[in-house]
């Protein structure tokens, strides 16, 4: 008996301790847009779910006007009668004109508090998140803006990004986040290209090319799917019988089960030159054109124009950031990794990047042409 | 004060359970901070003081099996009695026992301040340390062999939380390790230092020694609890600085929490509340323990009945952890134990040691003589 006396302490003593949370009296918010208001402010916007039996619309919008996300929670609060909770929250939605004020702040108080979840997606709108996640009521927004960015990754069409990536590589001197960018298309949010950020303020955006781009060159594929456009001419003598009566001068490719590797090597640290090394690995499985694969001399005149057209994109592209002085790709990084005894400053780095050399050497190889020769 | 115990041998453990005491009592709340400490002495190169920190504490084990292996069957009481006589003894055994109970209070106010900012922020600190002292007292009164058991089970239910560690593993940057080598020997030294927080513990070994069974096997499984907790703090440092990597990780104050905030599965979706939770089966072994070892160096020291003490000493930690409750004010009491531990764990084993050989020797000379 007398051991029994602690257990029913505490049996007694559990109950009502601590504040209970009823689920039909919350509004559990799920999205979050943040835009910039003209007096300096931020124009807040919610998506909130509510498990009340009752109601006719599970999803509801709720707008504030607030200095900080949780400030923001807190403000719209009062346009609600539930009461607003933030653990499962998917996505945050940046407005373009803020993103270009910076983000961060937005963002740290997912590693401050710890009710906070640390795992969502971010992305920039092209116009205001506003108009995104207001663009329709057909469907439920959170789930499709989660699904949205979800699924393209797991596809492999956009590179690895979410809050620990973005807080991750704004955190790394010499790397710079990326970001899905949402545009509306016939009343549907859709990802348009990537959002590239120097440091956290948003400064241009890629096409979904050259996202293929930076994805070859910062990860690995598994299994990617990409198309290719090279010109008619070098194929001119493979090609069977014309069927294509329009005189068009290109020829497209399809490669699929993209498996592909990368190394970036820093060759000289004086000078800053570069070399990244691709290798991509792939199957052709659809050709614009009847080309007639009978031997390997076709399958190596693809492999090679691909990769002189790989090359000379890269090369484009490479201009494109170093002109921004936005590294999405790392280079600082890796500087600051074969340099010893000295901590690379984020400013030496913006002044050191225009200067680098890049030099790319992509290697394609198609192992299979599907089961037509 | 005898210098040798007679304990009965209905009371006894067996030494393969030293190594879940002693794995068991290093692994508290210190773990979930130390990465962010080691990484500011060491940089990139913490996981090589950690090595430094895991072979330097192997040493001292051996170094307290040797001194304790010259007595028959003794504590640190007893060989302190030995050495320096009754009243020196006694003052020493008394700072002990005062490092004891901060050491014991960290780990309660710790773990509350965690709670508090992961679970239930508006409960109550004080209804947190009954429920948690309801425990300990009920094991205490038990005896040493309820203690070591409730060690034992909870070492078994609470060490899978390792495996899910490899989410934030995939998570990880390797870059972050580059360039290797950069930290000078002095910093590797401060970093192995940094440890010395998680490490604490061991000295239950100079308390638990007369209680052993088998005392000539006893030395393997200590030293494989040490080389687990060492391993864990590794894995743990590790993935931090992969995960984090330079000034987050520095500003973190549980690294080890948030790398479990990253793990996200359809049924559970907050793996840090389960982590925070089952952190309860951490602790409370410790406590258990280190209770235990007040009330018998009480015992030992001024024959103070074990009950007694036991109800003082929950009397004091429920006012300590009731009241404490600034963040700062906890850390300044975790930097201070951590200091003193460091000498009190590591560095005295080392003073004693060479005094015992000494001692031993002129005694041995004496018996020559006769």
């Amino acid at each position: 008996m007398k051991s029994m006396f602690p257990i029913v302490c505490m049996f007694v003593m559990l109950i009502g301790c601590v504040p209970t949370k009823q689920i039909e009296k919350l509004g559990i918010v799920t999205s979050y847009g943040a835009d910039l208001l003209e007096d300096g402010s931020i124009g807040n916007t919610l998506l909130y779910s509510q498990f009340d039996p009752n109601i006719k619309e599970p999803v509801q919008t709720a707008e504030s006007q607030a200095h900080s996300y949780e400030g923001a929670i807190d403000a719209a609060n009062l346009k609600t009668n539930y009461k607003l909770v933030t653990g499962q929250i998917r996505t945050k939605v940046f407005g373009k004109e803020l993103a270009k004020t910076g983000i961060v702040r937005l963002l740290s108080t997912h590693f401050r508090d710890a009710s906070e979840p640390a795992t969502l997606y971010i992305a920039v709108s092209d116009t205001t998140a506003k108009d995104v996640l207001t663009s329709t009521t057909e469907v439920d927004l959170s789930k499709f803006l989660y699904n949205l960015i979800d699924n393209n990754r797991k596809r492999e069409i956009l590179p690895k990004s979410d809050l620990i990536d973005f807080l991750h590589k704004y955190d790394d001197v010499g790397i710079d986040p990326v970001q899905p960018l949402i545009t509306i298309e016939k009343k549907r949010p859709v990802i348009d290209s990537i959002a590239l950020f120097q440091d956290d303020i948003y400064v241009d955006s890629l096409s979904p090319e050259e996202t293929f781009l930076i994805k070859l060159t910062t990860e690995k594929f598994k299994a990617g799917t990409h198309e290719i456009t090279l010109p008619k001419e070098p194929f001119k003598e493979d090609i069977g019988y014309d069927t294509d009566k329009s005189d068009k001068e290109t020829i497209h490719f399809v490669l699929n089960e993209i498996r592909s590797k990368s190394k970036v090597k820093l060759d000289d640290t004086e000078k800053l030159s570069y070399t990244v090394e691709i290798k991509l690995v792939s199957r052709l499985i659809e050709i614009s054109e009847p080309l007639i694969i009978e031997d390997e001399k076709t399958i190596k005149k693809i492999e090679k124009h691909s990769s002189e057209h790989f090359t000379k994109q890269l090369e484009e592209m490479m201009e494109k950031l170093k002109e921004l002085n936005v590294d999405p790709i790392g280079f600082g990084k890796i500087y600051d990794e074969e340099t010893r005894n000295k901590k690379l400053t984020n400013k030496e780095w913006r002044d050191l990047y225009p200067t680098i050399d890049v030099k790319f050497n992509v290697k394609v190889e198609i192992i299979r042409h599907g089961i037509m020769q | 004060m005898n210098i040798n115990v007679a304990i009965k041998p209905g009371l006894r453990i067996r030494a393969f359970y030293l190594f879940f005491i002693i794995a068991n009592i290093q692994t508290g709340t210190g773990i979930m901070g130390v990465s962010s400490y080691i990484y500011k002495e060491a940089k990139q190169d913490a996981w090589l003081s950690i090595l430094i920190a895991g072979v330097f504490v192997h040493i001292i084990i051996f170094i307290m099996f040797i001194i304790l292996n010259k007595y028959e069957n003794t504590d640190i009481f007893g060989i302190q009695t030995d050495l320096f006589g009754k009243w020196i003894s006694r003052i020493l055994g008394t700072v002990f026992i005062i490092y004891l109970f901060a050491s014991l209070l960290t780990v309660l106010i710790n773990y509350i301040q965690v709670v508090q900012v992961f679970l239930f922020p508006l409960l109550s600190p004080w209804l947190l340390t009954i429920l948690l002292l309801l425990i300990v007292s009920y094991s205490v009164l038990g005896g040493l062999r309820v203690a070591v058991g409730v060690s034992f089970i909870f070492f078994l239910l609470s060490i899978w939380l390792v495996l899910f560690l490899y989410k934030p593993i995939t998570l990880m940057d390797l870059g972050h390790f580059k360039p290797l080598l950069e930290a000078s020997p002095k910093e590797l030294l401060l970093g192995a230092k940094a440890t010395s927080y998680s490490f604490l513990g061991l000295e239950i070994l100079f308390f638990i020694y007369p209680f052993i069974d088998n005392k000539k096997r006893a030395q393997l499984p200590t030293q494989l609890g040490i080389a687990m907790t060492t391993s864990l703090i590794l894995l743990v440092t590790v993935t931090s600085i992969g995960f984090f990597g330079g000034e987050r990780l520095e500003q973190t104050i549980w690294p080890v929490l948030i790398l479990y905030k990253s793990i996200e599965y359809a049924v559970v979706e907050r793996f840090d509340i389960i982590v925070v939770s089952q952190w309860m089966m951490v602790i409370t072994p410790i406590m258990i323990l280190l209770v235990w070892m007040i009330t018998y160096g009480m015992k030992r020291l001024y024959s103070f009945s074990q009950k007694k003490t036991l109800y003082i000493v929950l009397f004091l930690l429920l006012i300590g952890g009731g009241t404490i409750k600034e963040q700062f004010t906890i850390q300044l009491i975790i930097d201070y134990v951590a200091k003193v531990g460091f000498w009190i764990a590591f560095i005295y084993p080392l003073v004693l040691f060479p005094l015992v050989l000494i001692k031993k020797k002129i005694e041995k000379k004496k018996e020559g003589y006769n």
